[in-house]
């Protein structure tokens, strides 16, 4: 029965970029990039292969944990707007004065459906539902220590990004928002189950509680700029940029629980050619609950709608016409 | 399941890996230009290849009428140049709306403006 303490060593472990798919899509002449802390709107053909991760974690004073991890995702259309996604990732952390626990995290598999585009105000709506299976990753004190859940658990989500090329305000026009609002349903709620008869401190089931999270991400893309407003000449190189500022959240939804709010921020840049992305963010903790120091994300990025049209990057169903 | 997977190869073999979407690179008259004279032909340069039969453009003065111009069509021995004659136009502001399909079938869109302003 892991108690309070344990559980709550892996701070931001739930704030881990690996579980969905980070796709791009178009919504009239806007492209929303694939952003890294959440999901964008876009049902597509592609692979995120890998995406790293270091942030320290939380400390009471002394050396702060550090967290790695690598994950990859990877994206497949069954029709034009519905697909599905798998991912997975590894996980290492470093604690001082103790040794690295490291392992892989859960399964997570994703449907998700493109309900709506409007080319001319740029906008798209997506819904999608999640699940995690648990004892899929690292189990026991090492998948406790990594924040493994012990249960199962299925998550509704909502996925939109609303271009601004319809405001009168030219310099503003290549700016996107994008954004995502889930909730977790836990198999095995949390629960107490009694307490430690010398230290009084409470003690769990292996149950997880029910979160909410979600995020947003302000996006300003050169390449808009340069084809939709104005050219200002710039080297190609510097037309594939979009700046980007990422918040993604989680709170606990029911009680009791063992998490806190957590916030992180990430603020960096996306270089997006024709068949691939990079990405590069600096992760800001929003608070103390969510990490002690920055730390950094960086993603590699494959279409494979442009990289293989005829097989993997059209949908299933085309397959067989 | 064993049965499908040389199937799977051979469809990964066969697939195309030189071909995307077709961004826009540059313009002739360039995006959000002021032009001291009225231009005579347009030119829409593409990160890819594109197919002409299946891409358009279309230019509208400031009144929003449609400014009457032909087919485009590729360059000789550049596919990724979108190219079009354009007729005598007076000042002031054209907005101009593109949409363009790659050699893949991939499609884009996009819209500027330019301004003629002797």
């Amino acid at each position: 029965m892991p108690s309070r303490k344990s559980l709550a060593a892996l701070a931001a472990a739930s704030l881990l970029p690996a579980p969905d798919a980070w796709a791009h899509g178009f919504a009239g002449p806007h492209m929303f990039i694939s952003t890294l802390l959440i999901d964008d709107p876009n049902v597509a053909d592609e692979a995120s292969l890998p995406t790293f991760f270091y942030l320290p974690q939380p400390t009471d004073g002394g050396a702060a944990p550090k967290l790695y991890n690598a994950s990859f995702e990877f994206d497949k259309r069954i029709t034009e707007n519905f697909g599905f996604s798998i991912a997975d990732g590894y996980s290492w952390l470093r604690t001082p004065g103790t040794s690295t626990a490291s392992g892989w995290q859960n399964v997570e598999a994703t449907l998700k459906y493109k309900a709506y585009v409007n080319p001319v105000h740029e906008f798209m709506f997506s819904v999608g539902v999640s699940r995690e299976f648990a004892r899929t990753g690292a189990t026991g004190a090492n998948g406790a220590t990594l924040d493994n859940d012990d249960s199962s658990s299925t998550t509704p989500t909502i996925y939109w990004g609303k271009g601004f090329g319809d405001i009168p305000v030219p310099a503003l026009r290549p700016l996107a928002l994008t954004g995502t609002l889930s909730y977790t349903i836990a198999d095995k709620k949390l629960k107490i189950v009694g307490s430690d008869p010398d230290s009084g401190e409470l003690l769990f089931n292996n149950g997880i509680a029910n979160t909410w999270s979600g995020g947003l991400s302000l996006q300003y893309s050169f390449r808009y700029l340069q084809t939709q407003v104005k050219d200002y000449g710039w080297p190609e190189f510097v037309n594939r940029l979009t700046p980007v500022v990422e918040v993604s959240w989680s709170s606990p939804a029911s009680r009791p629980n063992l998490d806190s709010t957590q916030y992180l921020v990430g603020i960096g840049v996306n270089y997006t050619a024709e068949s691939y992305a990079v990405g590069v963010e600096a992760l800001i903790p929003g608070n103390k609950q969510t990490g002690s120091h920055a730390g950094v994300i960086a993603q590699f990025h494959l279409y494979f709608d442009d990289l293989f049209p005829n097989s993997l990057g059209k949908p299933i169903v085309g397959w067989f016409q | 399941m064993i049965r499908s997977i040389p199937w799977l190869v051979a469809m990964l073999l066969a697939a195309s890996p030189a071909f995307a979407h077709a961004f826009l690179e540059r313009a002739d008259p360039p995006v959000g230009s002021d032009l001291p004279t009225a231009p005579q032909t347009m030119t829409l340069r593409f990160t890819e290849g594109i197919e002409p039969r299946f891409s358009t453009i279309e230019i509208r003065d400031a009144n929003g009428a449609v400014v009457a111009i032909g087919k485009p069509h590729t360059a000789p021995g550049n596919d990724r140049e979108l190219r079009v004659a354009l007729p005598e136009l007076h000042k002031g502001r054209y907005t101009v709306t593109w949409h363009a399909t790659s050699v893949d079938t991939h499609k884009t869109e996009g819209s500027f403006q330019f301004n003629i302003a002797p």
